[in-house]
């Protein structure tokens, strides 16, 4: 009798396992589809045409009750408010997300100190960045990685030891090279800035072997996840390494090939960064 | 207490009785129905064919199955004898001038026999007497005397008919033989005639074809005269044309007054709209190809959505399934949250 119920459990079992899961609804889906386009109208400086995208794509999740997606697309129709140097809009729409986060998702409170923290390395307020990251604390190892990057970059601005925050990186990196694996991050752009920040202090110590391990590692996972401008910085920064180390020849290629790749994303200032690099190393 | 049967061979003996009186009735029942125990009377016929015969073929007259076919031979010149049974109460049908009349079906290929009565009816036909076949001279003689009238299966007075009816129409002068042969005899006449007339026709056309004949009469006067008008008018015509041709010469006076030099304005434009044309024509024949490609394009995209509708419902069929369930890696999500900076002052 025992086994009787015990095969009709697990029949029941099997039967429930093949139940759908949770439909995405349409709203979602496109919202997603918006994001992406309004994600790569920002990489290409179309701040307006950003700022109407995430606009849309904040309605569609407000549609259908997205908290995550509602706050995300929210501080980046700020962020575009921010760049089209529009404070009042900025103010408002963080204001907007701040209330929402406050009171509906606790979870996603560090994405508001992340874009003050962004707002503040941007006009080189590093003290603020230092504060503003020191202020939230958070155990999801993406945004921890992002606060701990903010605040070693910040650290090695004002010349201030950062050697907590370079280990808590370094330990970051294996877990997340993992969870990018297994498709299981949020924004996969976290592990090749990672591995760039670190190799970014390692290239400030003039330690150039160890830089060029971590540059590799975020060209690596550019080169996966197609960041364009982000290849471009690898390929650089590799070039910076190999120079620094003697070898010409590996970076003339290297910074040959990250002009080509800056010239394509219209990026004028590193364009011409590296062609005096490269002008440099032919003469 | 045990059961026992008392009466078991009686009991058995009236079921065997019973069954017995079963068969013999259901065997009487088909005899009578078969007309076995009926009386019978014979009589023969002949045919030109055996087509559709049989056995069991069945002798009607007004519908009613009066007799059957008892057995055909071929005999020496080649027709068939057959020997026909009549039934007891339809025996006083059988009258003399009587026929049969062979009806095989086009769509079964089976024959019916249809018994043709004579117009005496009191003159009945001694048993075994011939009675003759519409196949045979007697038969078709008895039918155009009209001493009996074809009904017969349908079908087949159609086809009978419409052969008749081909039969007339390859004879020639027929024209008693009803309204549509005299219309065609007319007809024939009537296009013979109009034959002779065409040639005249012709001859009148050939005449007015001819060139300045005005002694062929008036009609050919008044078309020379025409003949002449339009010359004139010709030439009244290429004088207006020469007219209309300085008219339209720019080097003239409008261009005497803008661009004597022609340096300044006529000339670029020339070359302008020279370069415009070329341009035009590329661009038309960039348009003509593109026009031409469009039905596949058209076609290309009427597939690829056909096709993606059929990859997505596999798809989901797939997805759907629960022993794949969980195989299948989730879409990585791109929800880039914030814009990350990165300072590239490596080396500074």
């Amino acid at each position: 009798m025992k086994k009787i119920i015990l095969f009709f459990g697990l029949l029941a079992l099997l039967a429930c396992s093949s139940l759908p899961k949770y439909v995405e609804l349409q709203s979602t889906k496109d919202a997603n589809d918006i994001m992406k386009r309004a994600q790569k109208a920002e990489a290409d400086s179309y701040y307006e045409q950003a700022q109407h995208l995430f606009d849309k794509a904040f309605g569609l999740y407000t549609s259908v009750d997205n908290l995550k997606g509602i706050i995300i697309s929210g501080l980046a129709v700020a962020r575009q408010y921010y760049y089209l140097e529009n404070m009042e809009q900025y103010d408002e729409w963080y204001m907007k997300m701040s209330v929402i986060a406050h009171n509906d998702a606790p979870d996603l409170i560090p994405l508001l100190y992340l874009l003050q923290m962004e707002v503040a390395f941007d006009t080189e307020e590093y003290g603020r960045v230092i504060t503003l990251s020191l202020a939230i604390d958070t155990s999801q190892k993406e945004m921890q990685t992002e606060l701990l990057s903010y605040r070693l970059l910040a650290l090695l601005k004002t010349g201030q030891p950062y050697q907590n925050e370079f280990d808590g990186i370094k330990k970051n990196i294996a877990p997340l090279r993992s969870m990018f694996k297994r498709n299981k991050l949020d924004d996969p752009k976290i592990v090749s800035y990672a591995a760039y920040t670190l190799g970014y202090a390692l290239s400030k110590q003039k330690q150039w072997e160890k830089a060029l391990e971590f540059f590799d590692i975020a060209h690596e996972y550019d080169q996966l996840i197609e960041n364009t401008s982000g290849l471009a910085d690898d390929v650089y920064a590799v070039g910076v390494a190999y120079e620094n180390l003697g070898d010409t020849e590996m970076a003339l290629s290297c910074f040959i090939r990250a002009k080509d790749m800056y010239d394509i994303i219209n990026n004028d200032e590193m364009s011409s960064v590296t062609e005096a690099k490269i002008k440099n190393i032919t003469q | 207490m045990k059961f026992k049967f008392k009466h078991t061979d009686k009991i058995v003996g009236m079921f065997f009785l019973v069954a017995v009186m079963a068969l013999i009735f259901t065997l009487v029942v088909v005899a009578a129905s078969k007309r076995i125990f009926d009386k019978k009377y014979y009589f023969t016929t002949q045919f030109v064919d055996a087509t559709g015969l049989s056995s069991s073929t069945k002798l009607y007259f007004k519908g009613y199955e009066i007799g059957r076919l008892k057995k055909y031979t071929l005999n020496i010149s080649n027709q068939i004898d057959a020997e026909l049974i009549v039934y007891k109460e339809f025996r006083d049908k059988i009258v003399e001038n009587s026929a049969i009349f062979k009806a095989t079906s086009p769509l079964t290929g089976k024959s019916t026999m249809e018994f043709l009565q004579g117009p005496d009816w009191n003159k009945v036909l001694a048993e075994g007497e011939y009675i003759p076949s519409l196949d045979t001279p007697e038969g078709k003689k008895l039918l155009k005397e009209g001493l009996i009238k074809r009904s017969g299966d349908m079908m087949e007075s159609v086809l009978k008919n419409v052969d008749q009816l081909l039969y007339n129409l390859t004879q020639d002068n027929n024209p008693d033989q009803g309204a549509l042969f005299r219309m065609l005899y007319n007809l024939a006449n009537m296009t013979e005639k109009m034959d002779v007339s065409l040639g005249e026709v012709n001859t009148l056309l050939a005449s007015f074809q001819k060139d300045n004949n005005p002694e062929d009469g008036a009609m050919f006067r008044i078309l020379s005269n025409v003949a002449d008008l339009t010359d004139d008018f010709k030439g009244t015509a290429a004088q207006l044309d020469e007219m209309l041709s300085n008219y339209k010469d720019p080097d003239g006076l409008v261009v005497k007054l803008i661009d004597p030099d022609k340096e300044n304005l006529i000339f670029p434009m020339r070359d302008m709209l020279l370069s415009l044309n070329e341009n035009l024509t590329s661009m038309n024949k960039i348009l003509e190809f593109l026009y031409q490609q469009m039905p596949e394009f058209a076609d290309i995209l009427a597939k690829s959505k056909v096709t993606l509708q059929t990859a997505q419902k596999t798809l989901e069929a797939v997805n759907n399934n629960p022993f794949l369930r969980g195989g299948i890696k989730d879409e990585a999500p791109t929800q880039q949250k914030n814009t990350k900076i990165r300072l590239m002052d490596l080396d500074k």
